[in-house]
């Protein structure tokens, strides 16, 4: 498999945490970095029922994923019923879930020994079906997303980021629609980690560190480049979510291109660090659509 | 005439493109996962072992993943992909990473604890590993007869998987010589020096295995076990020459050359799956002289008790 | 409908309440104007009745009930509030068709009709009433439109859905004299229209004078001078500008 191929596994695989931070930076206008600890929960959970419980791996991922949703819904619980500040909220829980994910897996790394799971599988059987997997799992998210960004849901979660104060003067729960945010995003995040522990092989303590941050940076740099090709003013669930699959694409494409070409993988970091900051400071951050009044 | 000539240029195709194969380089992957001194010093052995075992041209790529788990597999989707003719995994993470992605390419690991047991249970079974693990009982047997009187000693460690099966056997040598253990166990670095001041007031001594992020920050506890005077041993020369008392282990090249001899034999053409797991053997003895005398140990005792043993003794001197 | 009884307020950081001794009532169907100088504790007055300020002495009631009384539903859909930041109503970067949505979506009456296009349809008729600009482009998004379109569209669909009573708190103060006066214009006829009760505090002593059927003046928290339907009826803004300012 080529450059671009492996690009794209890397990418589409990570897509699912992107959709996760999009859901929780972009459409909601929270800061929410909790994915470094669901994303390490999603794979302690997934890996410690597959390995040492022997459940089913389809079952485990679902309770991994279901794992990851609650997170979520405690982070929320958190910001808007003790009224901790989200950034706060969320690094607190990474603290927190360092710990239950130690207890989870018992061990700070567990590996997968056999192969157990259809993605491990694939791995080294057929490494062309588990892109058409990975490519497959990746159009199913993106259909059901954007079906739900087109339906009334969809509409009050903007509606959270766009004017909290309004939404709840016009009777609706904050609280709720937050919770509800946060869980598909942290169940996200703890998909993603489940699919990723496959494909490494192992369920590693310290495996989220960065990931938030490389989401962020993956979905502000693709939303970016999405509204300098296409300019649009309105909402767009497809336009939006085709920028969570680029600027994953990118982050990755631009990882491979540099050691490719043989750059020292210490400089990697600064260099994305800082096209990170070169889109943050021209990108609108803030609210999402362009207008008149947000330059 | 003309077919003579005919074939002599064909001769010198043939003999042109044989050499030309036999000079053209062979490119060996070395991953590491980690920013880290003693994996370096691996690296470094590996290499120059390898240079002396295999006589045809080499071309090593080592590259670092920073601690970063989507640049560690990019780089081994690299090595897989491309020229790269054996991959070198140094420690555990690079190691796991590598034996499930890489199926058709060799794969010699480093320090990395891949059991034989666990080999032989692989389906596929492309790596092989070069073990360090073996001096940690000796060690901890050393430790226990060099420092006299022990009742209660203090363990200070992380939660790293190697680690933590490590300080089961360590409890249990305790345990058989009658001497208390006090545990303390961090996460990250920051901790450590809220968990140096926890060690007890009547520890007679604090013991750290082969712990890579306490290896980092090791001035913390030395600087508490010389005002304390108390003996700080350690599981590996560099943090001996950083300022821990002594510690059995063995030196990080050598774990390098290991592999390198076993990269030398599947590049001749052994089939890296027939090569058990390499045990190294040669101990050696690492010592900090001012640190001895600092923690109020006997310098005499301890060389003594390496010559007993046929340790052989590094001594590092006193630092500027 | 509203009635004041001795409402006392303050706030940790001023020495002198911000309403002091404050007793009035609003009756179904009343206009007042609320008026008074800057400081006054005009908006204090609205915020209180809102809720969205708690903690007063004294008594307030609404619909004969103590102000509480109602869960955040149901008193969400009776009080509505339109400042003068126009923003602090709208979704501003969604469209007019999302924010209409959005407003309607707590009614069952929204809902009974299911078809997206029947929806957008009574939009449009609805809008066309308030401004014709606003009609015509549903799908544009309100950050986009100028500060007196916003306005409209905020008196627009806050009345679809016709509250109790409806607080205005200088809500023409941002916009321009021919826009001020249009929005001044459509208020007016919404609420007769739909027979709500409201109050309005404003600068503007010429909307002051030519609407409204009650007039009170706020002066350093209390009530300095109220006037009936018939005494509103003469007075003048000249009159105003000495007792008010």
């Amino acid at each position: 498999m080529n450059l671009i191929l492996s690009t794209l596994q890397q990418s589409l695989l990570f897509l699912p945490l992107v959709i996760g931070v999009y859901i929780s930076y972009r459409v909601l206008a929270v800061v929410d970095l909790t994915v470094d600890g669901t994303f390490v929960l999603g794979a302690a959970v997934f890996a410690k029922l597959v390995i040492v419980n022997n459940v089913d791996q389809y079952v485990s991922l679902v309770i991994a994923v279901i794992a990851g949703a609650v997170i979520g819904v405690l982070v929320a619980l958190m910001q808007k019923g003790v009224r901790i500040n989200s950034l706060l909220a969320s690094i607190l829980m990474v603290f927190m879930l360092y710990s239950i994910n130690f207890k989870i897996m018992d061990k700070p790394n567990l590996g997968f020994l056999e192969n157990k799971t259809i993605l491990m599988n694939l791995q080294t059987n057929n490494e062309y079906l588990l892109l058409l997997l990975i490519v497959g799992m990746a159009l199913l998210l993106l259909m059901i997303f954007v079906r739900l960004f087109g339906s009334k849901l969809g509409l009050l979660l903007r509606s959270y980021g766009s004017n909290v104060k309004l939404l709840k003067s016009l009777g609706k729960s904050p609280t709720l629609l937050l919770s509800l945010g946060l869980g598909f995003s942290n169940g996200l995040a703890a998909f993603c980690g489940a699919l990723t522990a496959q494909i490494n092989g192992y369920a590693d303590l310290n495996m989220g560190l960065g990931m938030a941050l490389t989401a962020i940076g993956a979905v502000v740099m693709g939303q970016h480049l999405i509204g300098k090709i296409i300019p649009n003013n309105k909402f767009n669930a497809v336009l939006d979510l085709s920028g969570c699959v680029v600027g994953g694409f990118i982050y990755f494409l631009a990882m491979n291109l540099f050691i490719h070409i043989g750059i020292d993988p210490v400089y990697l970091k600064l260099i994305l660090g800082l096209i990170l900051v070169f889109f943050l400071a021209t990108a609108n951050y803030s609210k999402r659509a362009v207008g008149y009044d947000s330059f | 005439m003309f077919r003579y000539i005919l074939l002599f240029i064909i001769n010198l195709f043939v003999i042109t493109s044989i050499v030309a194969a036999d000079l053209k380089p062979v490119t060996i992957g070395i991953v590491v996962p980690i920013q880290h001194r003693a994996l370096d010093e691996m690296v470094d052995g590996f290499k120059k072992e390898l240079i002396k075992d295999y006589p045809n041209k080499i071309k090593f790529v080592v590259q670092n993943a920073q601690g970063d788990i989507n640049l560690q597999r990019s780089i081994i989707q690299k090595f897989n992909q491309d020229e790269t003719k054996l991959i070198v995994a140094v420690a555990r993470p690079a190691m796991q990473m590598a034996s499930t992605m890489v199926t058709k390419k060799p794969i010699i690991s480093l320090a990395a604890a891949l059991y034989e047991e666990q080999r032989q249970q692989r389906s596929i079974k492309n790596i092989t590993n070069v073990d360090d693990e073996s001096a940690v009982i000796p060690g901890i047997n050393f430790f226990f007869a060099t420092v006299p009187d022990l009742h209660k000693v203090t363990i200070v460690h992380t939660s790293a998987d190697k680690i933590m099966s490590q300080l089961v056997t360590f409890k249990k040598m305790a345990q058989e010589h009658r001497i208390e253990v006090q545990d303390i166990m961090i996460q990250q670095l920051s901790e450590l020096y809220s968990a140096s001041s926890r060690i007890a007031e009547d520890s007679q001594a604090v013991f750290i295995l082969k712990d890579n992020l306490i290896a980092s920050g090791i001035n913390t506890l030395i600087n508490i076990a010389n005002n304390r005077k108390l003996p700080l041993i350690a599981s590996d020369g560099a943090t001996v020459e950083s300022g821990a008392a002594f510690a059995v282990g063995f030196k990080e090249e050598q774990i390098g050359a290991e592999g390198a001899k076993i990269a030398a034999r599947v590049l001749k053409g052994e089939d890296v799956s027939t090569i058990p797991v390499k045990f190294l053997d040669k101990k050696f003895l690492f010592i900090n002289k001012e640190a001895v005398q600092k923690q109020n140990l006997n310098l005499n005792r301890i060389i003594a008790n390496a010559k007993k043993y046929k340790y052989e003794v590094v001594v590092y001197g006193v630092r500027k | 409908m509203i009635a004041f009884k001795n409402v006392n307020f303050s706030v940790p950081n001023r020495e002198q309440p911000i309403l002091n001794n404050v007793s009035f009532s609003v009756l179904p169907n009343d206009f007042i104007v609320l008026l008074g100088s800057n400081g006054s504790g005009k908006s204090t007055l609205i915020k209180l009745i809102n809720r969205s300020y708690k903690g007063y002495i004294g008594e307030i009631d609404f619909l004969q009930q103590p102000l509480y009384f109602f869960n955040n539903r149901q008193f969400s859909q009776s009080v509505v509030t339109i400042t003068q930041n126009i923003k602090d109503n709208l979704f501003a970067d969604m469209t007019i068709a999302e924010n209409a949505i959005l407003y309607g979506l707590r009614y069952r009456s929204f809902w009974e009709q299911k078809d997206k296009k029947q929806i957008l349809q009574e939009l449009q008729e609805y809008l066309a009433k308030f401004s014709y600009k606003l009609s015509e482009n549903l799908n544009t998004t309100v950050n986009l439109l100028s500060g007196g379109e916003q306005q409209i569209l905020v008196l627009a669909l806050c009345l679809r859905y016709p509250p109790q009573l409806l607080l205005l708190d200088e809500h023409t103060s941002a916009l321009d004299p021919k826009t001020a006066e249009y929005m001044m214009e459509k208020t007016y006829h919404a609420i007769k229209e739909r027979n709500i009760t409201c109050m309005m505090t404003t600068h503007n002593l010429d909307f002051a004078t030519r609407y409204g059927n009650r007039l009170i003046v706020l002066k350093d928290g209390k009530i300095s001078r109220v006037f009936d339907s018939k005494e509103k009826a003469l007075v003048t803004q000249q009159n105003l500008l000495e007792i008010c300012y």
